[in-house]
């Protein structure tokens, strides 16, 4: 198996003010499946279907499938 | 120097970066993601043409989206996420790669419902799929690959619906070269492979829950994968006029093998080197063969055109139902009466599906290729 | 056989068909496109009283109150937010009191704003303008429909009109329409049809954002638009901006003499984008997601032409609106049904008139 060779660290960041745990190199889409949120739910994972849409530290209309988490991410779907 | 600009760092951009830089030229590749590798090799770093491309200088600029040119500047707009910036060309290379075709179905906007080539790429960034229950539907080669991975891993691949049916892929299994016919068997060791079959509906409440797969009864399922071939990314090269070299699957859907081959003839045509790009002909030649015997084998059938039901979402950023669009004659229409494609997607999602459902043929690409920031599109202060 | 044939499914045309229809005619429309979907489909929507002339106040005003009244369905999505006329500078703002007294004894209704009500009622316009202009009457609306809206009591023909007559139209695949009245309603494609008209296309482009709502809530015009947009020949943009139902941010405007293309032109666009954000300083950091261009039928004088064709029986012209031929098309069509009949124009109709000396507009 493939796999990046590439020093890693878990943070927390939020989604609709619920605390969430995840890895460094994660997508801000996977983080949100793996943490069993359901809204923005991504759809081609690639950036092209504007499905996972969400607002990222204030900047609204943000893809999450193109944006890794980040210590103290604040996201909100709505 | 004269610069050579690559467009998309899949297969074909890496070689046709590494190709170009290494003969000689001054390279800058750009690619929406962080790291190089496209879909197919998201999130790998071992392979020979990584390893070259980490051997030459390559200028790189990662995160970062062309939202639109001026063929006449011979100028691309590039998006950083804190910054826009030119990059001017003396050669250009498109490769923008292609993206999934969806079909909708009753339940398809159910969250869980992703693409295949969705759910690869969400695994390779960070979708824990240990344990779930997975059920892999659509089209083409793709699907194998996709079930191969979610199964190392760990997930539990229920099977692989492939609307082409058993006879279809018969007769592509024995034209293919027999290499990739072995290749194709690796892959398929241990999953459920089903022909003739595809998903009718999935249902759930919050997330999709289970689907109906045609001739074959409910499956409960935690996620499914579904996408229908692909669809080349051309929009860049619509806005460009035509001006650079499209290579990959945004030059006809084909393969990795066709896609590395494309790039590197561009690559060394960029360099001036004749004969590394008159080397390659036959293997292309080939290459354009078993992409044409693909297309043959995973054409879509037309049952698929009858899944969707009158308030089944087509347009899903703007909410267009099949039921509102069928009553249109034209894409135009559908977009100037019913809204379709005027969201964020701007028909990158629907206009497929709607070519396919309807027949109809999209409407002119206009800038730019992707929502852009306003600031990104100012240009040159003007006097 | 039907009373009478209109060339152009635009939004001008489509009123017409409904004026013709209110007085009792059948109507045919014919047009090589969708309705709606030429010059109509790529402009603004914007409903809105125009004082740069005696003549285009009296059209555009005699419209906007026949748009008000309209019984129009939701799809047409009439937003009646008004326009903001913003002044700059005291200069702007002596324009604006100037404008105010223009309409107020013409019975419109106008309010003046200064610097602290601007602020409040658009914050995200700069600080340091001025005041504004706020006419409550102006309003927005989604053009497409609203033109299907028009002619849902006319046949709609798709087929291309290659000669117009008193008697009929002709189309290019032979066959004729015939009616006791014609009118060409073609837009920019008017002089193809009718000898004499001087019709220049005017190119404009248009970017929509994602969904902002809130960001603007009124359209919101900078008062040198009547300069740029009405007076000059040379390439120019203009602030316009306005809000739509969707929440989304339609920015404008800009004009180009003579250009025909339907290529989005980077420094074109570039430049109007860079007019707007001087007006709306965080208009930078909203996603556009699309923009396209349009093509605006111009004339010397910026009147349309609405009349009988000199020379003929009952074969008119209704076309030449520039950037006014949303708001216009209400007020056009009556005038053009009003001659069509024999009755009393509703208001003068002579400026409009075919025949009329183009003195072009300085």
């Amino acid at each position: 198996m493939r796999c990046r060779a590439k020093w890693w660290s878990m943070f927390k960041f939020r989604v609709d003010g619920r605390e969430i745990t995840a890895q460094t190199g994660t997508s801000v889409a996977a983080a949100m499946l793996n943490a069993g949120i359901h809204t923005a739910a991504p759809l081609c994972g690639m950036g092209v279907c504007m499905q996972c849409r969400i607002t990222v530290d204030g900047v609204a209309h943000v893809r999450s499938c193109q944006t890794q988490c980040r210590e103290g991410m604040e996201v909100r779907t709505r | 120097m004269r610069r050579v600009v690559v467009v998309g760092a899949g297969p074909a951009g890496m070689a046709a970066a590494v190709c170009a830089a290494e003969g000689g030229r001054q390279v800058t590749l750009i690619d929406d993601n962080p790291e190089p590798g496209g879909q197919i090799w998201r999130g790998e770093t071992e392979g020979a043409w990584f390893e070259r491309l980490q051997r030459v200088r390559v200028a790189r600029l990662p995160s970062a989206r062309v939202v639109t040119g001026d063929p006449d500047a011979r100028a691309l707009t590039v998006e950083l996420p804190d910054r826009t910036v030119t990059v001017t060309w003396d050669d250009l290379i498109l490769a923008t790669g292609a993206r999934e075709r969806f079909l909708p179905f009753p339940g398809w906007t159910l969250p869980g419902v992703l693409g295949a080539g969705g759910i690869q790429a969400l695994v390779k960034s960070g979708l824990d799929v240990r344990g779930k229950r997975v059920l892999v539907a659509g089209t083409g080669p793709l699907l194998l690959a996709v079930a191969a991975l979610l199964r190392s891993r760990g997930a539990n691949v229920l099977g692989v619906a492939e609307q082409a049916s058993g006879a279809s892929l018969r007769k592509f299994a024995f034209s293919l070269p027999w290499r990739k016919l072995w290749q194709g068997f690796e892959l398929r060791r241990g999953i459920r492979y089903w022909t003739s079959c595809w998903v009718e509906s999935a249902e759930g409440r919050d997330r999709v829950e289970r689907v109906r797969l045609h001739g074959r009864g409910v499956v409960e399922c935690d996620y499914v994968a579904v996408g229908y071939g692909l669809v080349p990314n051309t929009e860049l090269a619509q806005i460009l006029r035509g001006a650079g070299t499209l290579v990959g699957e945004c030059n006809g859907v084909g393969g990795v093998e066709k896609s590395l081959i494309e790039g590197q003839i561009a690559g060394h045509a960029a360099a001036g080197n004749a004969a590394g790009a008159a080397r390659l002909q036959p293997e292309l030649d080939r290459a354009r063969k078993f992409a044409a015997s693909l297309d043959k084998a995973f054409a879509l059938r037309p049952e698929l055109r009858h899944l969707a039901q009158a308030e089944t979402l087509v347009c899903r950023c703007e909410s267009v139902t099949h039921g509102d669009l069928k009553e249109f004659g034209s894409w135009r229409e559908a977009k100037l009466y019913g809204r379709c494609g005027m969201g964020p997607c701007q028909g990158r999602v629907c206009g497929p599906a709607a070519e396919f459902l309807y027949g109809w043929q999209p409407s002119s690409v206009r800038p730019p290729v992707l929502p852009a920031r306003v600031g990104s599109l100012l240009g040159e202060q003007h006097e | 056989m039907t009373d009478a044939v209109i060339v152009g499914a635009g939004i001008v045309g489509a009123a017409c068909a409904d004026a013709l229809a209110d007085e009792g005619l059948s109507v045919t429309v014919v047009d090589s496109g969708i309705p709606g979907g030429g010059t109509t489909a790529g402009g603004m929507g914007h409903l809105t009283v125009m004082d740069d002339s005696e003549a285009q106040f009296a059209l555009t005003r005699y419209s906007v109150d026949l748009w008000r009244s309209m019984d129009l369905p939701p799809r047409a999505e009439f937003l009646p937010c008004g326009t903001l006329w913003v002044a700059a500078d005291d200069e702007e703002m002596a324009e604006v009191r100037r404008k105010q007294a223009f309409l107020s004894s013409r019975v419109v209704a106008s309010e003046v704003l200064d610097s602290r009500a601007l602020a409040e009622a658009e914050p995200n316009l700069r600080r340091g303008l001025a005041g504004a202009l706020f006419v409550p009457c102006d309003a927005i609306l989604y053009q497409p429909l609203t033109t299907r809206h028009l002619l849902r009591r006319a046949k709609f023909v798709s087929g291309e009109a290659i000669r117009l007559r008193d008697d009929g139209v002709d189309l290019r695949d032979g066959s004729r329409l015939s009616a006791a009245v014609t009118v060409n309603a073609a837009g920019v494609g008017a002089p193809k049809l009718t000898a004499g008209l001087d019709i220049q296309p005017r190119k404009g482009h248009l970017l929509i954002t994602d969904r902002y709502p809130g960001f603007v809530r009124h359209a919101l015009v900078e008062l040198g638009y009547l300069k740029n947009a009405h007076a000059s020949r040379a390439d120019s943009v203009a602030f316009n901006v306005q809000p739509r139902v969707t929440g989304q941010v339609l920015i404008g405007s800009s004009r180009q003499l003579g250009a025909t293309s339907p290529d989005i032109e980077p420094r074109m666009l570039g430049w109007m984008l860079q007019r707007a954000a001087s007006y709306l300083p965080d208009a930078p950091r909203l996603n556009g997601i699309r923009t396209w261009t349009g093509l605006r039928p111009c004339t010397p004088d910026n009147l349309p032409y609405i009349g009988l064709v000199p020379g003929t029986r009952s074969t008119y012209v209704a076309a030449g609106h520039e950037g006014l031929g949303i708001t216009s098309a209400t007020g056009t069509a009556k005038l053009i049904a009003s001659l069509a009949t024999g009755r009393k124009p509703p208001i003068p109709v002579e400026p409009y008139a075919l025949s009329r000396e183009m003195v072009e507009h300085v």
